[in-house]
């Protein structure tokens, strides 16, 4: 298995939208290579014909009716960070 | 005449006409005031799990029948994971690997040549919610946006074809056809402008005979059946340039632009295309049984291509059974008129439904709660079955009716009966009128035999208007004999 | 007050005969709090308004001689990753530090039915991950049997708590031992129960294929009587087991001959501190002499679980928390200009460490190129643990570990390796993965003087001969009525 790089781990910051500074970067480059090299023990399993497990559960998953059911104040407005006619207001998306 | 062959394949996103959301009780119901419709599992609040419409599997099923899929017994949510204001639990609960329907098809007819368009998946998805941009017209320039997420969580079905297209013809009659069979079958209302169905495009370029596809290019927010033939003419110039002049073209996403006509790159979320699927742990695998797939295909509505073979064998003419198609709420008025139909012909029933009573509606909110029963309407037509009242009559009767809500009978005893078709009584009104116009009768016998419509209109005027017209007129041309 | 530290059911039975008030219970308690809680650092927030408002309406009640459940009017502490409705639930993070849940879990819906009284929020790991409460971006709990060595994690708080008498019961949650392995530094119950069996809906999600809400409890006569009240199928969670209701407590008090009791040879080997080897020895011949058998088997799974949960865990970890991106609720970096550095700003600066290493080895493994090599993978060796436990509990009752490879560790000992870290949790993590009942029971005392737990699993749904067979071991010990020093003062 090929080592972890540094730019594997910039790509991967990238991709879960996390803000990360450059002197935690290496620690956790490091760490993350312990890790990985350690479950690489799986390597050692003949898993050619096993099914993978999703669920512990055998059953289907549950159905709903499509019935409408009301809800009670949520309190949207105290938990939103910023709040504007009634919507979640974000910084421009784009620049 | 271009060197380059077009091949398009289209992805059709339909939202379901379920009552609640996809995997809460939210309601879908449109206009509802900012963030209203909402609940801690459409919010993506902390801790909150999502639970199947029962309904909006049927639909998905349906669609599939449909659409001549396999519908698969074990279908597996996945979540596909991405960050956006509008998707709030930054993932989108769809299926990857393992969709509800595989394999199905529809035809579609071009200038009367037909042609059998592959679908190659239809799966079930959530739909995100809205940002509202404000501080410009579009998302380049705003200063902020805002979110709106009664539309989270919406059912939505995606329909994708196979690359089987190769005109904006062909494509257009695709979404033409799709829209109309799931509006038929009650699945989706087929709403281009409002985004009840969205289209995007997948078109690429290669030579005429040749085997390997081109590059492609997906090409989105085309929200209207012109815009789809503008939006493939544009991309197909832009890569057909690029293709001409020794380019290659590269794969993107890109916008359309209807004020200009022409595509742009969707600035990339970079890395977007990393999803990083993997199966939904909050859900189970959604196992259908034979017996539950029977039961939803027994129940289903009848097809396009089903309601028009029948109404051909109740003579209907085609233009009629098509508007009768596209207005589900005025084919409904009609079946119910069938079904009390008793000695009135499917055809005059539907002449005066799409006629007469459709004008007559049209102010009144039309056929969605129509002000006039079916039943009443239908004792109307009968009573111009059997001669009780004319044509001309039935008309202003049917205005009042709309108006008064009183029925056919209750109508007609006001006004003092109804047609005369009595011909001894005619008879005897005949013979009166001659008799005070002979000077007419001679003309009419010199061989001005149009001066005879002035006698019928003297019969017409003595009897109220009620006199049976074509009865008055052969009895007066048989008396002149 | 000294009935602080009688068992649950104990104290039920007090409130119903009316030698004591709920609210008198309630107000010793919260004094209880008042005087150790500086000390030991179990509770983020208390819940009192609502407390009492309950214990008010549950008086009437007993006042009027109602027939209420065994538990009604004992208070319990909940761990603060469970949505308690009007109350903070920060999962001790920065990123939910001001978030007050606006709807309850089922779980806590369960409890008021039950008529119990919710009084607190407790300390955790950040986001349930880690083993000591040293990932809590608030402060770190202790265990009361010494203030230096941790509770255990990542639901210290609840362990805590039940042990220095702040409640007489709790609720944790469980997705690698998180429930067990304190419960087992702190020398009391707990219990997670089958994947399925407690509605997950209103906990905040760490690994939904893995997670499960459980009690702490002084006895097992406690967690039957809890396990009770909160379990059950829920229309909210598509995941809840569909099963018919079981009553636990009838597992009480049951003769256990002929238990047929499995022990892998590989959790009793120098992986794991001699003086915990000895106390389950011990405890396994009291098992045989109440006339049950031992065997030491090869089982073999145990370190590859580890690895299977250190893939799945965090990828879906990561998947989870995205929606803490500074939107809707939680942290947001104001200074943000535009939406992205709001987003990674607001995460990177919500997040503990511990969370974003997580949150990045869960991205890794689901990305691009690594899926099959990973987290496919992973998943299949998951089914091979799953037969394993089948071919096991065809020919064995309960599978007996120890329940950590040690007792509790000083505050700090193991911040700097958190591989380490991972594999404390072998013995804990098998269950999880399996979807098994595990309950851990307090067995004897380490070399200095803190508590040592052993771990009894069982089949899927066989949470009866679980509870059976760690009854049975408290009719004929007394470790689970040990106090520490702390307590000893109170308990005259």
């Amino acid at each position: 298995m090929a080592e972890l790089s540094i730019q594997d781990l910039d790509h991967v910051i990238r991709l879960a939208h996390l803000d990360i500074e450059p002197e935690r970067k290496s620690l956790y480059l490091k760490k993350l290579q312990n890790v990985l090299t350690y479950v690489d023990q799986l390597k050692q399993l003949d898993v050619d014909d096993v099914r993978p497990s999703s669920h512990a559960l055998n059953q289907s998953t549950r159905l709903r009716d499509d019935v409408v059911v009301p809800q009670p104040d949520l309190a949207l407005e105290p938990n939103a960070p910023l709040w504007e006619d009634h919507a979640f207001r974000v910084p421009k998306i784009l620049g | 005449m271009s060197h380059y062959e077009m091949v398009i394949g289209l992805e059709v996103h339909a939202q379901l006409n379920t009552n609640t959301k996809l995997f809460c009780g939210c309601s879908t119901q449109f206009g509802a005031a900012v963030n209203s419709n909402v609940c801690p599992v459409c919010l993506g609040m902390p801790g909150a799990l999502p639970v199947l419409n029962k309904d909006a599997v049927t639909m998905a099923v349906q669609a599939g029948i449909a659409l001549q899929c396999d519908i698969q017994r074990e279908s597996v949510f996945a979540r596909k994971n991405y960050f956006y204001p509008d998707l709030p639990k930054g993932y989108q609960i769809s299926q990857f690997e393992l969709p509800v329907c595989l394999s199905g098809f529809l035809d579609i007819d071009v200038d009367g040549v037909s042609k059998r368009i592959g679908i190659t998946r239809i799966h079930m998805e959530e739909d995100a919610g809205k940002l509202l941009h404000q501080g410009a017209m579009g998302i380049a320039d705003s200063t902020h946006s805002l979110v709106d997420l009664n539309r989270a969580c919406t059912p939505l079905i995606e329909i994708v074809s196979e690359p089987d297209m190769r005109s904006a013809a062909e494509a257009r009659a695709y979404v033409e056809t799709l829209r109309r069979i799931l509006r038929t079958i009650g699945v989706n209302d087929g709403n281009l402008e409002e985004g009840s169905m969205r289209v995007d495009i997948n078109i690429s370029l290669r030579r005429p005979g040749e085997q390997r596809y081109g590059t492609r290019c997906e090409v989105k927010n085309v929200n209207s059946f012109r815009s789809i033939d503008r939006a493939i003419a544009a991309e197909f110039n832009r890569q057909q340039d690029i293709l001409e002049s020794g380019g290659i073209v590269v794969q993107q996403t890109r916008n359309y632009h209807d004020d200009t006509q022409t595509t742009t790159p969707l600035r990339d979320k970079e890395d977007a295309h990393d999803y990083r699927y993997f199966p939904e742990p909050d859900l189970l695998p959604l196992i259908l049984s034979d017996e539950r797939i029977r039961s939803i295909r027994d129940a289903m509505p009848p097809l396009p291509q089903a309601i028009i073979e029948r109404y051909s064998d109740l003579g209907l003419s085609r233009v009629d059974s098509d508007i009768l198609i596209e207005e589900l709420e005025m084919r409904h008025f009609f079946e119910e008129c069938l079904q009390a139909a008793g000695d009135v012909s499917a055809k005059e029933i539907c002449k005066w439904v799409i006629g007469d009573l459709n004008a007559l509606l049209k102010p009144k909110g039309g056929f969605d709660a129509p002000v006039i029963a079916a039943s009443h309407f239908v004792r109307l037509l009968t009573l111009i079955a059997t001669d009780k009242v004319s044509g001309k009559m039935a008309k202003e009767m049917l205005a009042q009716m709309i108006d008064t809500g009183k029925s056919a009978d209750d109508l007609l005893a006001t006004m003092g009966g109804g047609q005369i078709s009595d011909e001894s009584a005619l008879l005897d009104m005949v013979k009166q009128v001659m008799a005070e116009n002979q000077d007419v009768v001679d003309k009419v016998k010199a061989g001005k035999t149009a001066s005879a419509n002035f006698l019928m209109g003297q019969v017409m005027k003595r009897s109220q208007g009620k006199a049976k017209p074509d009865l008055v007129m052969s009895l007066i041309m048989s008396e002149i004999k | 007050m000294k009935e602080l530290f009688v068992s649950a059911v104990e104290i039920g039975k007090r409130l119903k005969n009316r030698s004591l008030t709920c609210k008198q219970v309630l107000d010793a308690t919260y004094q209880r709090i008042d005087a150790v809680d500086h000390q030991v650092k179990a509770y983020v927030s208390l819940m009192t308004e609502s407390a009492y408002q309950q214990a008010d309406a549950v008086d009437k009640l007993l006042d009027a001689g109602q027939e209420l459940g065994p538990l009604a009017g004992v208070p319990i502490a909940i761990k603060d990753n469970i949505c308690t409705k009007g109350y903070r639930t920060t999962c001790s993070s920065k990123m939910l530090e001001h978030f007050v849940a606006p709807y309850d879990a089922t779980v806590m819906t369960k409890l008021h039915q039950g008529h119990l009284i919710s009084i607190g929020k407790t300390n955790l790991d950040e986001f349930a991950m880690g083993s000591s409460t040293e990932n809590s971006a608030f402060f770190t709990s202790r265990n009361p049997w010494n203030l230096d060595y941790v509770p255990g994690g990542s639901s210290g708080g609840s362990s805590a708590a039940v042990v220095a008498g702040e409640a007489f019961l709790s609720l944790g949650s469980d997705t690698g031992g998180s429930i067990r392995q304190p419960a087992s530094f702190c020398g009391i119950v707990g219990i997670k129960p089958s994947y399925g069996r407690v509605s997950r809906y209103g906990l905040v999600a760490f690994a939904s294929s893995l997670d499960q809400i459980g009690p702490f409890t002084r006895t097992v006569e406690d967690a039957a009587h809890i396990l009770n009240v909160i379990c059950g199928s829920d229309p909210l969670d598509s995941t809840s087991a569909d099963l018919p209701p079981v009553d636990f407590s009838s597992a009480l008090g049951k003769d256990i001959k002929g238990l047929k009791i499995g022990v892998p040879r590989e959790m009793m080997g120098d992986k794991v501190a001699l003086d915990v080897r000895e106390a389950i020895e011990k405890a396994l011949d009291v098992y045989r002499s109440l006339g049950a058998t031992v065997d030491i088997i090869d089982f073999d799974m145990f370190e590859y679980a580890v690895s299977t949960y250190y893939i799945i865990a965090p990828a879906e970890a990561s998947a989870n928390l995205a929606r803490f991106d500074g939107v809707r609720y939680g942290y947001r970096d104001m200074s943000a200009k535009n939406l992205k550095d709001m987003f990674t700003q607001s995460r990177g600066q919500g997040f503990g460490h511990e969370v974003q290493r997580r949150i990045l080895l869960g991205t890794y493994v689901l990305s691009s190129g690594y899926y099959d090599a990973y987290y496919l993978r992973a998943q299949k060796v998951r089914t091979l643990i799953k037969d394993r436990f089948a071919k096991f509990f065809s020919q064995y009752d309960v599978m007996i570990t120890p329940t950590s490879p040690s007792a509790a560790f000083k505050v700090g000992d193991h911040a700097s390796d958190p591989l380490a870290m991972y594999l404390a949790d072998i013995a804990t993590i098998p269950a999880n993965m399996a979807g098994l009942p595990g309950m851990s029971i307090p067995c004897g005392f380490s070399k200095d003087g803190l508590p040592i737990g052993l771990q009894i699993l069982g089949k899927a749904y066989d949470e009866l001969t679980v509870l059976k067979a760690g009854d049975a071991y408290q009719h004929a010990t007394q470790f689970h009525l040990q106090q520490p020093a702390m307590n000893r003062v109170e308990a005259i």
